[in-house]
């Protein structure tokens, strides 16, 4: 049994917003193994941006406030770490790609500083006296990574979990005493290779402005892989993107997910993105997470029946007939959630029960996977719902 | 192994030729920036004039003033001539010169004071926008500078810095004292506004979620897009330095004239003796001097924003390296580098939402 490379627990995070308490995140529980692509779906507002930036604690606190709950990362809870001590958990540990692409680059740099800086920050810290520290506390021996050969790259070589050991990265780290600008830019240029870049020699000398959409976000991808992190976050990396772009941008990154081996935090309101790429799936509804199990089961047989509702409300090109389905009702107001079960409003069956707080525990279900659980009283009636 | 040369090392040094050849296309992005504005055109080659003649002034005087400084000429109250550009007055000194020699000290005393506004109201803007988390210490400092602030701003500034010019008595050093703890308040707003502005912005996030920390983020992403708008207002701001500077020595406070030469007081000494109305062109030279001085520096400040912006940069630069070399279509991806396992890709076809 692996401890997962990320375990939160009964985390809780409202925005306070002058009187009133908005309850964004409530009581999510979810493990990610290592080496695992976890996907988190919902409609908008329902919380999982917010939990993806609290993770490596980028939420701005205020207004956003940690109720309660774990963040458990490499042994640490994240919850409890001083905020000036985050800065060093983020970028190697936990990275993140956001939805932003068109403004998540500094307009004043080129993209070879920011890239550069990046591959920096991880130098840095591998330089430090000691140098970084292994998944497991156990400091990391460069001494007993295997010798370079000849068209090592840098994919192939990530230790899911862990700090990657691969022969680039090893001379990185020997150069990393005396390195030269232009190594430090044979990095860069590898790192811009791997998110496949044409030409890049070029794009190192441009302004964010001057590319597009899709090769920032590339660039993106390229500065949160070049830190090597133990966990990588993307939220929502597509959804700024037109539809050709976003093809793209996600066909890239699902060969990446394969390359490098790592495990990845994958946000989505789109239900075909995480099919694609996830080992497991979490729904959230209204701040909860309401279902959460392997990717392939969820799909097939969904155990809560707002995941029925969302699989049957979300378009696919073979229906042509008739206009798309909706769920019923609308999205509750989170400063007021109803009592109990959050989407019984909603509920095709819902019974008196559903309504008593504290509404359903998320647990495993009878019958299913073992890692297949549900916050439904009913889930074996689930797959009944026409 | 272990050494802290990589962070020595950066940010990242170019070589001599790339550094030759950015200083190159620094210079002509410069000069094409200029000629697009013209107005910005005459303002930089007025300022570049001005700083010239200045620096000329106190490394070789005679070459540009006829006459030493304080020293008496023959003519008396005579009328501007080929002689004496801008007249004499009734000590025979002539104000052509006499204005010439308040050049250097009156850029110097504007530069002294917007420039040591500007750092000082920058510092504690950047740390009064960027650590504002209510709460904290640094939440709580936060609030002091700004209510500090505040209360500077309270007062309008010409007064307060007449009343500590009063104070402090005549001179160069009570001068710029009186007018400086009136000026920085300006730049803790300004640059605690952009800073707020900057730091929400997602780069700032990305930043920060790459394990920047606080500080390089500060001194480089935050600085860097702050640096801008601070430039511009401190380019504008000479001139005000320079009309509040003619003013207190107008009435009265400023440099003692005729012992030092500066522009205000050169007019607060003509006026105030009654000679301005029997010998109106006393007042011309020093006049026309902070006239030209101040439309200078505030023609430089609006196109300086042009220069300063990458994207107006280089559109209006056209450096070799634009997109438009980019001659293959950049989205064709590359091979796979070295596939560790050869199996198929699920899904190879565009997705779609199911």
């Amino acid at each position: 049994m692996t401890t997962p490379a990320l375990s939160i627990d009964g985390l809780s995070i409202d925005y306070v917003v002058g009187a009133g308490r908005f309850h964004a995140v409530s009581d999510v529980s979810l493990d990610v193994e290592s080496g695992h692509v976890v996907g988190i779906v919902g409609e908008t507002g329902c919380g999982k941006s917010t939990l993806a930036q609290a993770i490596p604690r980028l939420l701005p606190e205020p207004p956003a406030t940690i109720g309660g709950g774990r963040i458990l990362f490499q042994g640490v809870d994240l919850v409890k770490v001083p905020r000036w001590k985050m800065p060093t958990i983020r970028g190697t540990g936990i990275s993140m790609i956001f939805q932003e692409p068109l403004n998540s680059l500094n307009p004043a740099f080129r993209i070879y500083d920011q890239v550069a800086e990046a591959v920096h920050v991880r130098r840095a810290r591998e330089s430090r006296p000691g140098g970084l520290v292994r998944a497991d506390g156990a400091p990391f021996d460069y001494s007993k990574l295997p010798a370079p050969r000849a068209g090592d790259t840098i994919a192939g070589h990530f230790i899911p979990g862990g700090v990657a050991q691969d022969a680039v990265h090893r001379r990185q780290v020997e150069r990393a005493a005396g390195g030269t600008p232009s190594e430090v830019r044979e990095v860069v240029l590898d790192y811009l290779k791997l998110v496949r870049i044409n030409d890049p020699e070029t794009i190192l000398d441009l302004y964010p402005h001057e590319l597009s959409g899709g090769m920032r976000q590339r660039i993106m991808i390229a500065m949160a892989l070049c830190e090597k992190p133990s966990l990588l976050i993307a939220d929502e990396p597509t959804s700024a993107l037109d539809v050709t772009i976003q093809a793209q941008v996600l066909t890239l990154m699902k060969e990446l997910i394969r390359e490098v081996n790592t495990t990845i935090l994958f946000i989505s309101h789109d239900l075909g993105v995480i099919a694609e790429t996830a080992d497991e799936l979490g729904v959230m509804y209204a701040g909860k997470l309401v279902e959460f199990g392997p990717v392939a089961e969820v799909f097939a047989s969904p155990r809560h029946p707002y995941t029925k509702a969302l699989l049957k409300a979300a378009p696919t090109r073979y229906k042509t007939d008739g206009p798309l389905l909706s769920i019923a009702g609308s999205v509750p107001n989170l400063s007021r959630p109803p009592p109990g079960c959050r989407f019984h409003p909603r509920c095709p069956i819902a019974r008196p029960q559903c309504t008593v707080e504290p509404g359903p525990p998320l647990a495993p279900v009878a019958g299913a996977a073992p890692n297949h659980k549900s916050a439904c009283y009913f889930p074996e009636e689930v797959p009944g719902i026409p | 192994m272990a050494t802290s040369g990589a962070v020595a090392n950066f940010p990242p040094r170019a070589s001599a030729g790339q550094s030759a050849r950015q200083v190159y296309v620094g210079l002509r992005t410069f000069y094409r920036v200029l000629k697009a504005n013209p107005l910005t055109f005459v303002g930089f080659v007025v300022v570049a004039i001005l700083c010239i003649a200045a620096l000329l002034m106190v490394v070789a005087p005679h070459v540009l003033a006829p006459y030493g400084p304080d020293q008496i000429t023959t003519a008396y109250n005579q009328g501007p001539s080929g002689a004496h550009p801008f007249g004499t007055d009734g000590l025979g000194l002539d104000i052509y010169s006499e204005t010439l020699y308040a050049l250097p000290l009156d850029l110097e005393i504007a530069f002294a004071i917007a420039g040591a506004a500007m750092i000082g109201g920058g510092v504690l803007g950047l740390i009064a926008g960027y650590w504002d988390r209510p709460g904290s210490a640094s939440g709580a400092l936060s609030v002091v500078i700004m209510r500090i602030t505040d209360i500077f701003l309270a007062f309008p500034s010409l007064i307060l810095a007449l009343a500590i010019a009063v104070s402090l008595g005549r001179g160069v050093w009570q001068l710029i004292v009186a007018i400086l703890l009136t000026w920085w308040p300006y730049y803790v707003r300004l640059v605690r506004g952009e800073t707020l502005a900057v730091k929400h912005l997602p780069y700032v996030s990305a930043a920060r979620a790459a394990g920047v920390t606080d500080g390089r983020i500060v001194l480089r992403h935050i600085l860097r897009n702050v640096l801008e708008p601070v430039v511009v207002y401190f380019t504008l701001d000479i001139g005000t330095v320079l009309v509040t500077l003619s003013t207190i020595g107008f009435v009265g406070l400023g440099v003692a004239y005729p012992s030092t030469a500066e522009w205000g007081s050169m007019i607060s000494y003509y006026q105030g003796s009654g000679l301005i109305t029997a010998y109106p062109w006393t007042v011309l030279g020093p006049g026309l001097a902070i006239f030209v001085t101040v439309l200078a520096f505030s023609l430089l400040g609006d196109g300086l924003r042009d220069i300063l912006d990458p994207r107006s940069r280089r559109v209006l630069g056209g450096t070799g390296t634009g997109a438009i070399t980019v001659a293959t279509p950049p989205e064709a991806p590359l091979p796979p580098p070295a596939p560790a396992e050869s199996e198929d890709l699920p899904g190879s076809e565009a997705p779609t939402a199911v």
